[in-house]
């Protein structure tokens, strides 16, 4: 899981990143608007937090402008304020989420998960596929029976991808955006790999491609 | 002094002859004031009329002057005739009289 | 009485005075003329009636042909007849009318009438009357009256004034006490806090706790320095001055020493060029102060992995940043106080204002150059 924290505080950055490494998650951190914009454009992240004055471009400009170009990553913003204002700039820029400080490091981890595991539809941490085939939302690992399977980091992305839209049909626009970067160039052939690996472990039946459209996880 | 006097003569001559001298001379100044006011403007007035008698100028009402008829044009000079007005203010006219 | 505040009671006073004076003189003035205009009103009523008896008298007189006439005389009032050139006929009056432009006027003792009339009985074509002005208010009274209202004004916006700014003032009184109670109850734990961590036995520590302590050190300090900061300022508290020679450079170096940790993990680079042993008269705590407020500034808006160069030598303190930089507009607010270019960060912006305070405290020149995106360079010189 791979949390992009936006904190321009030196001290209190180091801290939680520290925390939450500790947790199990990755972190990157930015300390300012105009960097955590290049970040998420560089990045697929799961998580967004978010202070919300940091410099350049505050947390509200910076989800807002996220949230306008379908970038629909679930975000929690950090704030000292906790005026009526405040909230309603929070919630209609798009965030899921808001905590206010100071906060305990235990808040802040349970509603991360809180949104993870809304996000995926799961109320554990892992998220079992079939009889024995498991995914590890944490560590991005399938596990298989009592192995773990390491899957290429798009493998990955498109499997989670699935998780969040089981049973919904994802075209090949919304599959090319939520697994390539911005930066990079999508590929079909490279898909049809990706969705070749997936219907090893999960069955066949399970990914249903649907011609010219796109593939659908039933 | 002596003018005066010859003045005075003239004046018996040239008016109180046919005016005489009684009221009506005077309410004739009466009329005059009533019309004109200012000494200026009552002896101005007498003048023109007297120079160029006609019924319209004619101070006194026309009754009278259907019954007297309308004098005579006068046949004295300029001069001689502001004299004689002068001296008819200097007798008859009203501010005079009043205390 | 507190600096922000005179400046607003003269506003209220001033808005107050003016609008109350304003409205006391034209009450009065309208008083004045519009009891004027009755009288003329009353006077030119009565005179007019006394020129209708002298009319009527000359009417009468008019009539007769006498060999004089008796000018019609009235106990209450005096008149006079003039003929149509504006001449005198008669008159029982002492003085003589020369300008018939207005119809009523009066002088201080006396009221007078001209009317024409027609026909021009006994020549008369205008006829004046005098009579005794009637005694009005006298003007003085009036004036009088409307002094001793303006000075009650006075007197009692003073009083408002005071009224107005009672609860203002009972406001500010409890903040600052709030402060000053909280600044101290505040810096007990905190350096309880402090004096734990320096006694904590850091043998027995693993790094990551010891990078823990540290960020705690850093973060109790920040408070201590956020609230000293604001008292400073908020109450002009001028702690018992202690002022000695100094050692600048050391002090300086110090300083900047303080500040290395915070900047690495921005990964800053402090480019030094100090002359060695300046000294300064001043109080140590003081330029302390200054000095870690321009560092802080430098560092805060600087950008990552660039350096800040500071210059020290006898007549001056340069501190050059590569960071966010300012607009020139912004260059002119910067001394105001609280009033921060970057809206988004938080915290009060005592920063500039602080060293703004203790650099006029000695005299030290301030001289700010910046540019937007290219970074800030602050010089200070005595």
């Amino acid at each position: 899981m791979k949390i992009l924290y936006l904190e321009d505080d030196l001290t209190l950055s180091q801290s939680i990143t520290e925390f939450l490494e500790d947790s199990g998650f990755e972190v990157i951190c930015a300390y300012d608007g105009k960097e955590a914009l290049e970040l998420i454009y560089k990045n697929i992240f799961d998580i967004f937090l978010l202070d919300v004055s940091v410099p350049y471009i505050d947390g509200f400009t910076l989800l807002e402008e996220l949230r306008e170009v379908s970038i629909l990553t679930p975000a929690i913003f950090i704030t000292s304020r906790n005026t009526l204002s405040d909230l309603s700039s929070g919630y209609n820029s798009g965030a899921d989420d808001y905590i206010k400080k100071p906060f305990e490091l235990k808040e802040l981890l349970l509603r991360i998960n809180a949104l993870l595991k809304r996000e995926y539809n799961s109320q554990t941490k892992t998220i079992s596929i079939k009889n024995d085939v498991e995914f590890d939302m944490l560590s991005g690992t399938l596990i298989v029976g009592d192995e773990k399977i390491a899957l290429h980091q798009k493998e990955i992305l498109l499997l989670k991808l699935f998780l969040k839209n089981k049973n919904q049909i994802l075209s090949f626009d919304d599959i090319y955006q939520n697994v390539w970067q911005s930066n990079q160039m999508h590929s079909y052939l490279s898909l049809r790999t990706y969705i070749k690996t997936l219907r090893k472990y999960l069955g066949k039946s399970r990914i249903l491609s649907i011609r010219n459209v796109g593939y659908k996880l039933v | 002094m002596l003018s005066t006097l010859l003045m005075a003569n003239e004046f018996d001559k040239n008016c109180l002859v046919c005016h005489g001298d009684d009221f009506k001379f005077s309410i004739i100044m009466q009329k005059y004031t009533l019309k004109y006011s200012s000494k200026q403007r009552i002896k101005k007035a007498i003048f023109e009329y007297l120079r160029e008698p006609n019924l319209h100028k004619s101070i006194l009402p026309y009754e009278y002057i259907k019954r007297f008829g309308i004098k005579e044009k006068s046949t004295l000079s300029d001069s001689e005739l502001n004299s004689m007005i002068d001296i008819y203010y200097e007798k008859y006219n009203i501010q005079a009289k009043i205390y | 009485m507190y600096s922000g505040e005179k400046k607003s009671v003269l506003y209220v006073l001033g808005l107050y005075l003016s609008s109350t004076l304003i409205l006391i003189i034209v009450l009065f003035a309208s008083y004045y003329f519009h009891e004027k205009s009755q009288i003329e009103l009353s006077e030119k009523e009565i005179l007019r009636s006394y020129t209708l008896e002298i009319q009527k008298a000359l009417l009468n007189l008019s009539d007769e042909s006498n060999n004089d006439y008796k000018y019609p005389r009235f106990e209450n009032f005096k008149s006079a007849i003039y003929d149509i050139d504006q001449n005198l006929i008669f008159s029982t009056m002492d003085v003589i009318i020369d300008n018939f432009s207005k119809e009523y006027f009066s002088d201080e003792k006396y009221s007078y009438l001209i009317t024409p009339i027609k026909p021009y009985f006994l020549g008369t074509a205008y006829i004046i009357v005098q009579k005794q002005k009637k005694d009005i208010f006298s003007l003085s009274k009036l004036l009088f009256l409307a002094s001793i209202s303006i000075i009650v004004t006075v007197i009692t916006s003073y009083f408002l004034v005071n009224l107005l700014l009672k609860p203002l003032r009972e406001n500010i009184k409890l903040l600052d006490n709030f402060i000053k109670d909280t600044t101290h109850e505040l810096n007990t734990p905190i350096t309880t806090i402090l004096a734990n961590i320096e006694s904590l036995d850091t043998s027995k520590c693993d790094e990551k706790s010891l990078k823990k302590l540290q960020r705690i050190k850093i973060a109790s300090n920040s408070i201590s320095n956020l609230y000293e900061d604001l008292a400073y300022l908020l109450l002009n508290h001028k702690t018992s001055l202690q002022n000695q020679d100094l050692n600048l450079s050391d002090l300086l170096k110090q300083r900047v020493e303080y500040f290395l940790y915070i900047s690495s993990l921005k990964n800053l680079k402090f480019v030094l060029d100090i002359e060695k042993d300046i000294i300064f008269f001043g109080d140590k705590k003081k330029l302390e102060r200054l000095m870690d407020n321009l560092l802080s500034n430098a560092i805060k808006y600087t950008n990552k992995s660039t350096s800040i160069h500071i210059t020290l030598n006898s007549t001056s303190l340069s501190i050059r940043d590569e960071g966010v930089g300012m607009s020139q507009d912004e260059l002119k607010d910067i001394f105001i106080r609280y009033k921060r270019f970057d809206k988004t960060q938080g915290g009060f912006g005592l920063g500039y204002s602080i060293i703004k305070s203790i650099a006029d405290e000695y005299n030290i020149k301030i001289d700010i150059t910046s540019q937007l995106n290219q970074g800030t360079k602050v010089t200070l010189s005595w």
